[in-house]
C-alpha cells in the first residue's frame, strides 16, 4: 500500500511524510505539509494569521507548546504585531511603488517579531534593524547593485530572527548585494534571469517524481548553465550530502537525478505553487550561508524600504522612468513578498509547510487501497490447496 | 561464538593467506576482457561469465573448463579458452580444500549415516569428479578446517538429522529423496524472499507435529538447512578470496527498504539501491551485508541475494532492486523454517 493518507477536516488536507506499506516499510512522502482549500490565498492567510490577533488563541497556542503562565504583555505584543502587520501589508498593497516597500518592510518586521515570540516564548531584544544599506556608488548601474550589510548580531533584528526562525544562520558582517537577494527567491527566478542575464541564481528547481515505491528528484542541467562547473554547485548546497545519495549524471546529461538518503533530512524550499527548489549557499567570509527564503525576503524589503525612504534621489527616477526592466523585478519581488511572506510565517507557526489550493472537494478514491490489501495473508494461506502431484506424500 | 562469527574469522584467515592473491588474480583474469582480445577466441572473460552463472564458486570454473568442448558444439557455439595446467591445478587445489572443509563439517552425519553424504553435498547437482593434480596452497589449512568444522557441527539441523534420521534407503530411494530436496529448495526459492511457499502453510495449518508426512518433511528441511549453510560457508570463502570485504548496503546506496519481512520459512528484504561498482558486480546468490542504522529499525544483517532487477535511465535515474534472504547465525537461510517445522 503506497498512498498518501489524507485527512479532510474542515477543508484542511494534511499530508503526512511517512506511511507504511503492506510489509511495514517506510514509504517516504514529500515534506510535512498542509493543503488548504481557498479561492483567495491572500485573504485566507491573513484570516488564519488573524486568529493570533486574539489573546485566547495565543495563550492556547503557547500553552500547547509548553509556554505556561505567559505574561499578558507578551500576548498583547503578539496581538499588536499581528494587527499592525496586516494593516501595513494592506496599506502596502494599496500604495504606489514610492512607499510600498517601506510599508511591506514594517509589516514584515511586525510579523516576524510575532513569530519570534510564538516560536521561542519570549520577546526579542531588538534595538536595531540589524542591517545597514550601503549606498550605490558611481560604478553601480542598477538598483540590484545596492548592498545590505548585516550588523549588530546581538540586538539587530536580522540576526535575532535568523537565530529563532532560520536555523540559527549566522549572517556575519559581509555585505549582500540586492542582486544576490533577488536571485535567492524561487518565484522570481524567471524574471530575474531575464533581467540580469549574467547573474547567478541561488535556487535550483527540482522536479519530484515517483517510480513505483521510490520518490526521487531530478534537475534539468539547463538550470545549472549559469555556473562555471555545474558539478561544483552541489558542493555548495548545504545538507545535500546528508539528504541525498551521490547525484546521478547520465551520459547524455538528460537529467541529474537525486535519490533521497534513507533517514536523511529533507532540504530545500518551495515556491508559492509548491515547486521545490534547492538553495545554493552564499559564500561570505569563507563560510557558506543559507538563510531561509523568509529572511532573504526580509533583507530585500529592508533594502528597498531604505532606498525609497532615505534615497529618494535614486528611488524616484527608478520608479518613474526605469528603462531596463529592473522595475518589473522589484515589483515582482514585492508582489511575492505580499503574497508569500505571511504564508511562510503561517508555516512557521503551524510547524509545517502551508500550501493553498483552489480545488473543489471530490470523492476520495480508495479502490487502490482495497486492491492492495486484498484478502488477509492468513486467509489466502488457508485457501491454498496443493495440486495432487505437488504434495509431499509421495516422498 | 556462532557459526557465522567463526566463518567470518575463517574468511579473515583466507584473506591473509599467501595463496590468496594468485587465486584472486586468476579468477580476476577469467572475468576481465583485455581490450585487444574482446570477442576473439582468446577472450577469457567468457570463461568467467559462464562460470559465474553456474553459482558454484570455484567449481563453476572447473566445470566450465571441463565442458569447453561441449560448449564449442552448442547450438550457439561458445569458444572458451583453455586453462593452463598450473591454473587448473590451482583451482582444483582450492576446490579440494573447500570440499575437505565440507566433509569435516558433516563428519558426524557421514560416520553414522553415510547415505546422507550426497544429499548434504551442496555441489551434488554437478556430476563432477575432481581430476588429479594439485599444487601446494594455504587458503584453508588443516587446523583452520578442523576449527571451522567443530563450530559447524553445532548446527541445530545436524542434531535434528542425527536425532531422527530418514530410514536407510536404496539407490532409487536416494534419488527420490534428492528429488524431493531439490523440489523443496526450488519451491522455497520460487516463493521469493517475502513469502513462504503455499505448501508450507498447509503443512503448518493442517498437519500436527507428529504427522508422519510432517516428520519426513522436517528431516528433508534439516538436510536442506545443512546443505544451504554449507553452500553459504563456501560462498563466504569464495568472496573472501575475491574481495577484501562483503558488499555493504548502507545509507550511502540504499534508497528504500522493505523489511525485515518474516514468515514461516524465514524472511528477507527488498532493497532499492543506487548502483555503485560493488552492487553492479554483485551476482545472484552472492552474500551481502546490510548495515543501515538510519532505517526505522537499525539493521546489521548478512543476506543472500536472490533477485536482482536493474533499471537504467538517464531520464528517471538508475536503480537496482535486490531481493535478499536473511542468513542467520548458523549461516542458515531457512533457520525460521527449521524451528517452525
Amino acid at each position: 500500500m503506497k498512498i498518501l493518507i489524507i485527512h479532510s477536516i474542515n477543508g484542511t488536507i494534511i499530508g503526512h511524510r511517512e506511511n507504511t506499506d503492506l510489509y511495514g516499510a517506510l514509504v517516504r512522502m514529500p515534506s510535512n505539509f498542509r493543503l488548504m482549500r481557498t479561492e483567495n490565498p491572500k485573504i485566507e492567510q491573513w484570516k488564519l494569521l488573524g486568529q493570533y490577533a486574539y489573546p485566547t488563541n495565543i495563550r492556547k497556542y503557547l500553552n500547547d507548546r509548553g509556554f505556561n503562565n505567559v505574561d499578558n504583555r507578551l500576548i498583547e505584543f503578539i496581538v499588536g504585531c499581528v494587527r499592525q502587520s496586516e494593516a501595513y501589508f494592506t496599506a502596502a498593497e494599496n500604495s504606489p511603488l514610492d512607499i510600498s516597500p517601506l510599508l511591506s518592510y514594517y509589516g514584515t518586521v511586525n510579523l516576524l517579531a510575532a513569530a519570534y515570540v510564538m516560536v521561542t516564548g519570549c520577546k526579542p531584544e531588538i534595538k536595531t534593524h540589524g542591517m545597514r544599506l550601503l549606498p550605490l556608488d558611481d560604478k553601480d548601474t542598477k538598483i540590484a547593485d545596492a548592498k545590505v550589510k548585516p550588523i549588530n548580531p546581538q540586538y539587530g533584528a536580522l540576526q535575532l530572527f535568523c537565530n529563532a526562525l532560520s536555523g540559527n544562520c549566522q549572517m556575519g558582517g559581509v555585505p549582500w548585494t540586492v542582486e544576490e537577494i533577488l536571485g535567492s527567491i524561487p518565484d522570481l527566478k524567471k524574471i530575474f534571469e531575464s533581467c540580469y542575464p549574467n547573474a547567478i541564481t541561488y535556487t535550483i528547481p527540482v522536479e519530484t517524481l515517483r517510480k513505483q515505491r521510490v520518490i526521487f528528484e531530478r534537475i534539468d542541467p539547463k538550470e545549472l548553465a549559469r555556473y562555471n562547473k555545474p558539478e561544483d554547485v552541489f558542493k555548495i548546497i548545504i545538507g545535500l550530502s546528508s539528504a541525498y545519495l551521490e547525484p546521478q549524471y547520465s551520459g547524455q546529461m538528460e537529467y541529474i537525478v537525486l535519490h533521497r538518503k534513507i533517514g536523511g533530512n529533507e532540504i530545500g524550499i518551495y515556491s508559492i505553487f509548491g515547486q521545490k527548489y534547492l538553495q545554493v549557499a552564499h559564500l561570505k567570509n569563507n563560510k557558506l550561508l543559507n538563510p531561509s527564503d523568509l529572511i532573504v525576503m526580509f533583507m530585500g524589503l529592508f533594502a528597498f524600504g531604505y532606498l525609497s525612504r532615505y534615497y529618494p534621489e535614486i528611488w524616484n527616477p527608478f520608479v518613474r522612468s526605469d528603462e531596463t526592466g529592473e522595475k518589473l523585478v522589484v515589483e515582482g519581488f514585492l508582489q511575492i513578498c505580499q503574497r508569500y511572506l505571511p504564508n511562510l510565517v503561517l508555516g512557521l507557526i503551524y510547524g509545517e509547510r502551508v500550501q493553498f489550493i483552489n480545488e473543489s472537494e471530490k470523492i476520495l478514491d480508495i479502490s487502490s487501497l482495497e486492491k492492495t490489501h486484498g484478502p488477509s495473508r492468513l486467509y489466502e494461506a488457508l485457501e491454498v490447496r496443493l495440486p495432487d502431484s505437488e504434495t509431499l506424500d509421495e516422498y | 561464538m556462532s557459526i557465522r562469527d567463526d566463518a567470518y574469522q575463517l574468511c579473515k584467515i583466507v584473506r591473509d593467506s599467501s595463496s590468496r592473491d594468485i587465486v584472486k588474480n586468476l579468477i580476476g583474469s577469467l572475468n576481465r576482457a583485455e581490450s585487444a582480445t574482446i570477442q576473439t577466441k582468446t577472450d577469457r572473460s567468457l570463461f568467467g561469465y559462464i562460470a559465474r552463472h553456474l553459482n558454484a564458486q570455484i567449481l563453476g570454473y572447473l566445470v566450465t573448463d571441463l565442458k569447453r568442448e561441449e560448449l564449442k558444439k552448442a547450438p550457439f557455439p561458445q569458444f572458451v579458452p583453455e586453462l593452463a595446467e598450473q591454473e587448473r591445478y590451482l583451482l582444483i587445489s582450492v576446490h579440494k580444500q573447500i570440499i575437505q572443509l565440507n566433509k569435516e563439517c558433516i563428519a558426524p552425519i557421514a560416520t553414522k549415516l553415510p547415505y546422507y553424504i550426497r544429499m548434504l553435498d551442496p555441489y551434488s547437482r554437478f556430476q563432477y569428479t575432481i581430476p588429479f593434480g594439485s599444487i601446494e596452497i594455504d587458503i584453508l589449512v588443516e587446523k583452520k578446517i578442523k576449527d571451522m568444522a567443530a563450530s559447524f557441527q553445532k548446527h541445530p539441523a545436524i542434531a535434528m538429522i542425527l536425532g531422527n534420521p530418514l530410514p536407510q534407503i536404496d539407490d532409487s530411494n536416494e534419488t527420490k529423496y534428492i528429488h524431493a530436496i531439490t523440489k523443496l529448495i526450488d519451491s522455497l526459492l520460487r516463493a521469493g524472499i517475502l513469502d513462504a511457499p503455499a505448501e508450507f502453510n498447509e503443512i503448518f495449518f493442517e498437519q500436527n507435529k507428529d504427522d508422519p508426512r510432517r516428520v519426513i518433511t522436517r528431516q528433508l528441511i534439516a538436510i536442506i538447512c545443512v546443505r544451504q549453510s554449507l553452500s553459504i560457508l563456501n560462498q563466504l570463502i569464495y568472496q573472501a578470496i575475491l574481495n577484501d570485504e562483503l558488499s555493504i548496503l548502507n545509507e550511502d546506496n540504499i534508497i528504500d527498504i522493505i523489511g525485515p519481512v518474516s514468515h514461516t520459512a524465514g524472511g528477507g528484504f527488498s532493497i532499492i539501491l543506487q548502483p555503485n561498482w560493488q552492487t553492479i558486480t554483485t551476482s545472484l546468490l552472492d552474500l551481502v551485508q546490510i548495515k543501515c542504522m538510519a532505517s526505522r529499525m537499525p539493521i546489521d544483517q548478512l543476506c543472500r541475494v536472490e533477485g536482482i532487477n536493474h533499471s537504467y535511465s538517464g531520464e528517471f535515474g538508475s536503480t537496482e532492486e535486490f531481493k535478499l534472504r536473511t542468513v542467520d547465525e548458523n549461516l542458515n537461510p531457512f533457520g525460521t523454517l527449521l524451528i517452525n517445522i
